[in-house]
This record gives C-alpha cells, structure tokens and sequence, in this order.
C-alpha cells in the first residue's frame, strides 16, 4: 500500500509504504546492492542518483478511496530517489577528497532543479543516515531525497517562524543568528569566508552541528562557485569532526533545509537555507533516544551544554587533505 | 495576514499593517437600487512619482511622473479608435487632471491592489489637483434588493517594502487567492505575423516549417503558429483566403509533419463590418444606448465589433469555433483583441463586462481542454486562471521608438512592459513578451537592439517566440535564439523598476550554469550601472559597476563547475537512475 493520510489532530501528514517493511537487509560487504553493476546501478559509476526501490512517494502513485469526510488521504505523489556519493564503497564524507563533495553539491543542484520543474513538488528535503544508530541499512556511503507534494510538519513550523521573524523585524532570522553567532564567536566550531558551522544554542541533540551560509541564500540553487567550494570544506570538516571525537564512525542525521517550491508566496526574503546534523550519540557508547518527551511532546532535553560542545568539536584538529 | 471587513459608508481608516480589506455594499433602500461607480476610499499622496498599471495587455506599467499627461496620446488616430482596448472607463481615462491605474497602484514603498476581477472592473484614480489616491470599483448597473447584500472584489494593502517586493508579494497573493499553479517550463515557437503581418501565405509558411524542422537540433521549437492573415474575415474563422487553398487542415497538416505543434491565432470576441457573422447576427453584438451594434475599435481599416458573450447563441458559435479548430489539429491558441468581449455596453442578459467577459473565456478553454491558450489584448485580472498564457506589453516592432508612453508598435515600449510586469510570470501565467526579431534584413533593428530584446525575454523565463522569415535569419542572429535559450529557467528579480533612465539590472539566482546579473540599456547613451547591493545579495555575484553600451544588454555570470548527466532508465522497472561524472562544459 502507498497513500498519504492525514491526522486531523495534529494536522500533518502520514505517508504510508507498507512495501518497505522489505527492504534490503545489510549485505555482505561483496555484495553491497550500491556498488556499480551489483543491483541498482547497471553502469559504473562516478556519482549517481536512482528512485528508491521502496519509494514513500512516487510519480505515478495510485489512486486512494476516501476512508470518510474525516479520515482524509491523499495519493503518494512524490518522488524519493538515493543519492550515491561515490563509487567507492568504503568512503565516507569525512573520508572524501573535496572535489568529490563539490560534485555531489552538483548533484544535489541538478536534482533540486530537475524535480522542482514539477508543480506538483512543494518541498525537496536532502538528507543522509549515517550508521546503523540511525536506521542505515547499507553502509556504501549515500544520501536521499525527498520530494513532497505538500509542506512537512517541521518545515512549516520553520517557514512560519522565518516569515514572523522578518514580517515583525524587516530581517532574514538566520542572518541575524549568523551575525550574532559571528560577533560572540563562542559556538562556531568552523567557519570559512561563506559559512559558519555552530553548535547551535537552540541545540536539540548533545552533537548537534548546523551548517549556515553567511549569504543568504534560499536553496543549493542559488550558490556560486566560490560558496560550492566553501560547503564543501563545511562539510568535510564538520563530518571530519564528528569521526574523530570518538574515533569511530560516527553516526549522524544530515537534513537540508531549502525553501519551499511551487508554492504561492514569496519565500526567498525570509527563508535562510542551512543544514542540521544531528548525531544519536551523547557519548562513545551512549546513545540520546527519541524517547516520550522527545516524540510525544516534540520537546527535547539537551543533557549537554551547546558552548561546552562547541569547545570540544573546535579544539578537534582536522586536516583537510586527509 | 490580517483581514478587514467593512461596510462601505462607514467610518474606516486605512490600517498601518499589511492587510486585506473587504468591503461589502448593503442596499439600505427600499427598493431595488443600481450600483455604477463606487469609490472605496480616497488616501492623501504627495509623490513625484507613481507606479501605474494598465487593465490590458498593451496598456503601460511603470512608474511616471505625476504630472504626465494620458490624454495626449488618446486624442489623435490610432490610438483613438482604441480608447476601449485601454480602459472600459473611457471618460475618466481621458481626464487631464487624472491618472488611472487598473488593479494596482504603487508609490513610496507602499501597494494597493484588488487580488480579483470576477465581476468589478476595479482601479484606481489619482487626482493630480487634490494629490490624493482613490479606490474604485465598477459595477456596471448590477442591481441589488432591498437588504441584499454585495461583498466587493477583496484588495491588498502592503507596505515598507521595496516596489520589487511590493509586486512579487502581491503577484503571489492574487495568485493564491485564484488557486493559480502556473506550470513552470519555457515554451519555444515560431509565428508568422512581424515579418509577414497580413501577407503570410501558405507557401511562405511551408517554407518556413522547412527552415525550423532543419533547425530542430539546435533549437528545441515546439509550435508553429499562423497569425492574421489566413483568415476571410474577422469573425470568418473557419474560413481561408485565397492565399490558402490548402484550408486550415492544410495548414494543421504541414504543421504536424514536421513535427511541431500547429497554432492559431484569431480574435474571438471581435467581428468585422463586412464579416458574415455581422451581417447575420447584429443581434450577438454588444450595443450603445440605442440598441445599435457598438463599435468596439476600428483595425483593418473596419469597424469591429465585440460580441455579447453573456448570448447563449454566442456561446454554442463560440463552442463549435473551437471545437471545430480543435479537431482539426490545433493546439495552440492565440487568441487576440479580447478586451472586445469586455467593453462597456448593453447585453442581452444583465451581467457586468467583466461577467460576460469571464463566461466567454472560459467557454473557449473548456472547449480546447489541455490545448494552450494564450490571451492578447486581454483585461489582465479576470483572465487569471482561465489562460495558459498572457501577452503582457504592446505589440513588438521592426522599429524602436523612444517615447515610453504610446502603447503602439514599438519594441522599446514592449521591451519595458516585459521588465516591469516580470512578476507576473510563472504566478498568474506564461508571460508571453511578444516576439523576437533576429533576421538582418527586412527589419530597422540593429543586432545590439534584437539582442537585447532577446536575452531580456529570456532572462525573465519568458515563453520564446521568434518571428522572422527564417530565410533571412544567419547564423549569429540563430546564435542569439540559443545564447537567449540558456538564460532561461531562473529565479528572477528586476532590482531597480524606479529608475528614472530605462536602465534596468536584473538578478538571476537558480539555474545550474550559475547565478547572473544582467544589465539592460533601454536608453539610446551609455551608461555605467552600480549594482544595487539587493542585487549582488540575490545572485551571489560581487560586481560594483557594469559598463552598458547604448540599447545593448551586459550579461555577468558565475560559471558554476558542471558534471556530465546520462539520464537513464532501468530496463527492469523503468525507474529513472542518474550517472555523473567529469565533464565540465563550463570550464
């Protein structure tokens, strides 16, 4: 079964894919399903995209029967697709050189602006699970995307807040975060002439690191070469970071926050792209759950000081040609 | 946004806050009561400069001087005889001491605009002696009962924003409010009219289609659209003229073989004096006072007449125009002259204008379905929702003229139109920036002019029409079509529509091959532009200054590093997988 329903008491939307109660079990490392001409790629590979096998959304969803006037559903409209990062089965981002991150932020671009040409798109959410913490079936380093027909829960909680922010001030909230954060510089853990990566104090998990770019910029659409180059150092090094603070792989949840597509409204004054990493672990062995408050209230309990983070992921020496 | 509900007489002040208001008329009387003119509201304005908008396609929109003087160009031929095409409220527009402006108005960081036209024409008037701005709504006669209530068309205040801002917010609001999802991608075509107007034969037109068939690799054509020119009469749709023997199905036919996607154009809501549909059927004419067929406009070197669309019979003529068109093979529309439909003037049933004017739309895409309309010469707010695309500026021109305010052929003052109402592309409709004209001979436009009209076309994602005979295009002028090709599908912004020189800088975010600032010199010096800092924000880019020869266009870009792209599909389950690798064109 794909459909989407929708639960009237807290009016956001459920996708339903009971097909992927099936999906693929970790493999043995000869046979990683990712790996050029095993099962999902035919060809090799430098880089690569390919809608999920077990998708949540798809382009050609069935139709839905109305359940009732109340228990409202919609059709599965949509598209997921994994993103490979690379052929190499072993690499990881922290492990990778940054020309290949730039040609990923090239085919997080291309896709970005291939399925936003799609009316019925309203939202491209890019995203990476890393490690088994975290739900990764396969560890072949690759991300995923999303593409809604309609405005998740969360991301309208931050539209709205971003349009309330400058409807009330005239400003962009994340520029203004960024221009603070700057000006104290007690949570930045790295920042290069386009981005700043900070332990935010707003942080919901012990590890949490986001990634800002300095300009305000809506989407990965709308950066320059030089700001490409940037991210791509961000990125290397806030994951770099991660792997050395236990040293171990170091499990985590990238989520990209680009503005809204296909919508009537303009979001580009007030809507900042930025990423948000959220590691499982609050220490080597420890793992911080999404326990009753967390999912039932959607209110977190930061057990870790965000400055004191920051101190330690900063001290982190990381070397770039690594 | 907050919204205000108010009974027009009473006592109200207009809010500081962006708002929309509603405003709601109440017969108090005790009988039946007829409605004409209504002013809303009347705000004090001391401004040296106003941003005006025409109701129609052609008409101008733009910021002027307060002190300008419309009526100047409304008084001699042609434009006289077609004071209706610019404003169903012809005595007010002829006024000296005023200054209309239909739908929105904007001055000093502030933007008034009704968010519908279903059933009101409604605008605004300044008053240049009392320097203050009113809000009116047109009912045209609609009458109310004793107690009935009318809720008026709901307008948008918004303010402290810069007039880039203004516009694309209210673009986006009165798209929201008439549920519009204007699909996104260029559409790419050839029309017969700026090289051969009304001279096009069916042998020029084969000829042609042979041109572009053999260009088809270079440049992605999809449509072939006749113009005026293969028809008997206006209203005589159906019929060819003698320079067609071949009929319309010919035309279908030499179109589809060659792989593209035959279109017509015809003015629907228009007849001509010696038409047959005249001579058989005044009664399907909207007419004066005295019952006699009003004239609509003169063109042609006719009177023409526009058709009651609120007459069933002109509706079932206007089904089976359509129908009949439509299985023949085409599937592009252009449908011209439309404010014919909408002009002042008695019908049979008791609609507004802007009621019949509605139905008759809507019964020309109800019939044609998925085929793609594109509407010209139209009242711009009650065509919302119902075209697929709009000509929003006057007809272009193998000419350019400098003065900004005649709405007659004349690429500059098309070439403005298509900056100034950038907003409403992709939000209302496909804006369609009327034709571009890349042959060498044949035409009184230098190469800078041709290509500034194209790359600015372009750069707003604009539909891309070229009109030439293809013969005559050589390999720089088919250069600037792929060159134009490449700066569509962005996110643009238009940073400086204040600007007292037509000098304009236009921001591009959001394409793959990188971010641009395109600079456009509508003025006849050079001019070196400082960047606005809005600007450089928007596309990332860091230039100061920008040196732009005389109507010339300079194009500064961030080339991004791009990777191959086969796209492919499994062979299993059909689903779409994407390699990349290195390849980098751009560099």
């Amino acid at each position: 079964m794909l459909e989407t329903r929708y639960n009237p008491l807290t009016d956001e939307w459920v996708m339903v894919s009971s097909s992927r109660s099936a999906r693929p079990v970790l493999p043995s490392e000869n046979a990683c399903p990712l790996c050029p001409g095993v099962l999902e790629l035919e060809k090799d590979y430098d880089l690569a995209t390919f809608e999920n096998r077990f998708p949540a959304l798809k382009v050609d969803a069935p139709d839905v029967v109305q359940e009732s006037e109340l228990l409202k559903k919609i059709k599965s409209k949509g598209v997921c697709e994994v993103v490979m990062y690379t052929s190499e089965h072993d690499s990881a981002l922290p492990r990778m050189s940054l020309n290949q991150i730039e040609k990923l932020i090239f085919v997080w671009r291309d896709r970005t602006f291939e399925i936003s040409r799609n009316d019925f798109i309203k939202y491209i959410f890019l995203f990476e699970n890393r490690g088994k913490e975290v739900g990764a079936t396969l560890s072949h380093p690759h991300g995923q995307l999303y593409a809604f027909p309609f405005l998740p829960k969360r991301i309208q909680v931050k539209v709205n807040s971003m349009r309330g922010y400058y409807h009330k001030n005239k400003k962009c909230v994340l520029c203004d975060i960024v221009e603070e954060e700057i000006e104290k510089n007690e949570r930045i853990i790295y920042q290069n002439e386009s981005f700043i990566a900070i332990v935010p104090f707003y942080a919901r998990f012990p590890y949490e690191v986001h990634i800002y770019p300095k300009r305000h910029v809506t989407s990965v659409l709308d950066l320059v070469n030089k700001e490409i180059e940037d991210f791509a150092r961000a990125l290397k090094v806030v994951t770099m970071k991660y792997d050395k603070l236990f040293d171990q792989e170091f499990p985590y949840m990238m989520c990209f926050f680009q503005k809204p597509f296909n919508l009537n409204e303009v979001f580009d004054d007030f809507f900042h792209f930025h990423v948000e990493f959220y590691p499982p672990k609050r220490d080597k062995d420890k793992i911080k759950w999404m326990a009753s408050v967390e999912t039932g209230t959607w209110n977190f309990i930061n057990p870790s000081l965000p400055k004191e983070v920051a101190d330690r992921l900063k001290s982190i020496e990381v070397n770039l040609d690594d | 946004m907050k919204e205000y509900r108010i009974v027009l007489g009473e006592k109200f002040n207009l809010p500081d806050e962006d708002c929309v208001l509603q405003f709601e008329v109440v017969n108090f009387d005790s009988s039946k009561k007829t409605y004409n003119l209504l002013k809303l509201f009347e705000l004090p304005v001391d401004v040296e400069k106003i941003f005006l908008n025409n109701w129609q396609s052609w008409g101008s929109c733009d910021f002027f001087s307060v002190g300008l003087d419309i009526s100047k160009y409304f008084e001699v031929p042609p434009a006289k005889d077609f004071v209706l095409a610019f404003t169903p409220e012809p005595e007010l527009f002829r006024e000296k001491d005023k200054l209309m402006s239909d739908y929105f108005v904007a001055f000093s960081n502030v933007l008034i605009g009704f968010l519908k036209s279903e059933f009101s024409h409604n605008f605004f008037v300044y008053d240049k002696g009392k320097k203050t701005i009113s809000a009116y709504v047109d009912l045209f006669g609609k009458e109310l009962e004793t107690g009935e209530k009318l809720v008026l068309e709901p307008l948008v205040v918004l303010k402290n924003k810069k007039i880039e801002k203004l516009l694309e917010t209210y673009g986006a609001l009165v798209a929201e409010k008439n549920n519009i999802s204007a699909d996104k991608k260029v559409r790419v075509g050839w029309c017969s009219w700026y090289h051969y107007f009304t001279n096009i034969t069916y042998d020029e037109l084969k000829k042609n289609i042979e041109f572009l068939k053999n260009l088809k690799e270079k440049i992605p054509y999809q449509f072939v659209q006749i113009d005026d020119g293969y028809q008997k009469d206006i209203g005589d749709w159906l019929e060819t003229n003698s320079k067609f023997p071949e009929g319309l199905e010919g035309i279908v036919k030499s179109i589809r073989d060659a792989g593209f996607i035959p279109g017509i154009w015809l003015a629907p809501f228009s007849v001509s004096e010696t038409s047959t549909v005249f001579k058989e059927h005044k009664d399907w004419l909207i007419s004066d006072e005295n019952g006699e067929p009003k004239v609509a406009y003169r063109n042609w070197e006719k009177n023409i007449y526009g058709l009651d669309l609120s007459n069933e019979e002109v509706l079932d003529w206007l089904k089976n125009l359509f129908k009949e068109l439509k299985n023949k093979g085409f599937e592009y529309f252009k449908i011209d002259f439309l404010f014919a439909g909408a002009i002042p003037g008695k019908r049979k049933k008791i609609v507004t204008p802007i009621e019949a004017y509605r139905v008759g739309l809507k019964t020309i895409k109800d019939t044609i379905g998925d085929s793609f309309l594109l509407g010209c010469g139209a009242p711009l707010l009650p065509s919302i929702g119902i075209v697929d695309g709009m000509r929003i500026g006057a007809d272009t021109s193998p000419e350019w003229f400098e003065d900004i305010v005649a709405p007659f052929p004349n690429s500059k003052v098309a070439l403005r139109n298509v900056i100034t109402r950038y907003f409403m592309n992709k939000r209302w409709w496909n804006n369609d920036p009327d034709c571009l004209l890349l042959r060498k001979e044949d035409i009184n436009l230098p190469e800078n002019v041709r290509r500034l009209y194209s790359f600015v076309s372009a750069a707003l994602s604009n539909m891309v029409i070229e009109s030439d005979d293809m013969e005559l295009v050589d390999e720089e002028g088919l250069q600037t079509f792929v060159e134009s090709l490449k700066l569509c599908d962005g996110e643009p912004r238009v940073f400086n529509l204040d600007t007292d020189e037509k000098v304009y800088v236009i921001g591009v975010k959001g394409l793959l091959d990188g971010n641009y600032i395109l600079v456009a010199n509508l003025e006849n010096k050079e001019y070196e532009i400082e960047i606005p800092e809005d600007a450089k924000l928007w596309t990332g880019l860091r230039e100061e200054k920008i040196t732009v020869p005389p109507r010339d266009v300079v194009v500064v870009r961030d080339k991004i590093r791009k990777l191959k792209v086969e796209r492919a599909r499994r062979k299993d389950d059909n689903r779409l997988v994407n390699y990349y690798w290195d390849g980098d064109e751009n560099c």
